[in-house]
């Protein structure tokens, strides 16, 4: 994780981009969105041990398997959700982000019914 | 970070312009939109690229 590479890589991009801003504006709005992702997919890559031990610590801590993948594809929902926004930002499609979070928190609340539905009976045995 | 593929988009992108705008003033119109269009479609295909095997990292780590 050479974070020095990435924030240069960064701060170049966000020049270029700039640079080519008046004169050929897809251009820029392509260039930025490919600098995204280059930025994104090496950190990601870089932090897929993280994912793992996080998922072995909720292991132990007995959480049963379905609630940890329910937990890791809402993560990756998000992920997606949140880079798929800023891309359409970045190209000046503001109504557009809107309606892709919207998407993504319909997917989340698809992906964590069956546990709020788990959460809903414990209450009611609680009570009961 | 493949920092190289940045500044291809930036190239095409400023040589794009540089020809549109040589062609603007030679009074063809039609060929300079045709310069742009296709210089755009060679970026896009570059960055559609990257942006699928992005995806496809994703799926895989977080079984989407």
């Amino acid at each position: 994780m050479n974070i020095i590479a990435l924030a240069g890589g960064a701060i170049a991009a966000g020049m270029l981009a700039q640079l080519l801003r008046r004169t050929n504006p897809e251009a820029a709005g392509a260039l930025a969105v490919c600098a995204g992702v280059l930025l994104f997919g090496g950190v990601l890559t870089e932090a897929i041990p993280v994912l793992m031990e996080a998922e072995t610590w909720l292991r132990d801590a007995g959480a049963k398997n379905p609630w940890i993948t329910i937990l890791l594809k809402c993560l990756g929902t998000c992920l997606v959700v949140q880079f798929a926004a800023d891309c359409c930002r970045d190209v000046g499609e503001y109504a557009l982000a809107g309606r892709v979070e919207f998407a993504g928190k319909a997917a989340v609340a698809v992906l964590s019914m069956p546990m709020f539905r788990a959460v809903l009976k414990l209450a009611l045995e609680l009570l009961a | 970070m493949e920092i190289d593929l940045i500044f291809k988009i930036a190239a095409i992108g400023i040589i794009v312009a540089v020809l549109n705008q040589v062609l603007a003033k030679a009074d063809r119109q039609e060929q300079a939109m045709m310069v742009t269009l296709a210089g755009l479609v060679t970026v896009l295909s570059m960055v559609v690229a990257r942006i699928a095997q992005l995806f496809e990292t994703i799926q895989s780590v977080f079984g989407l």
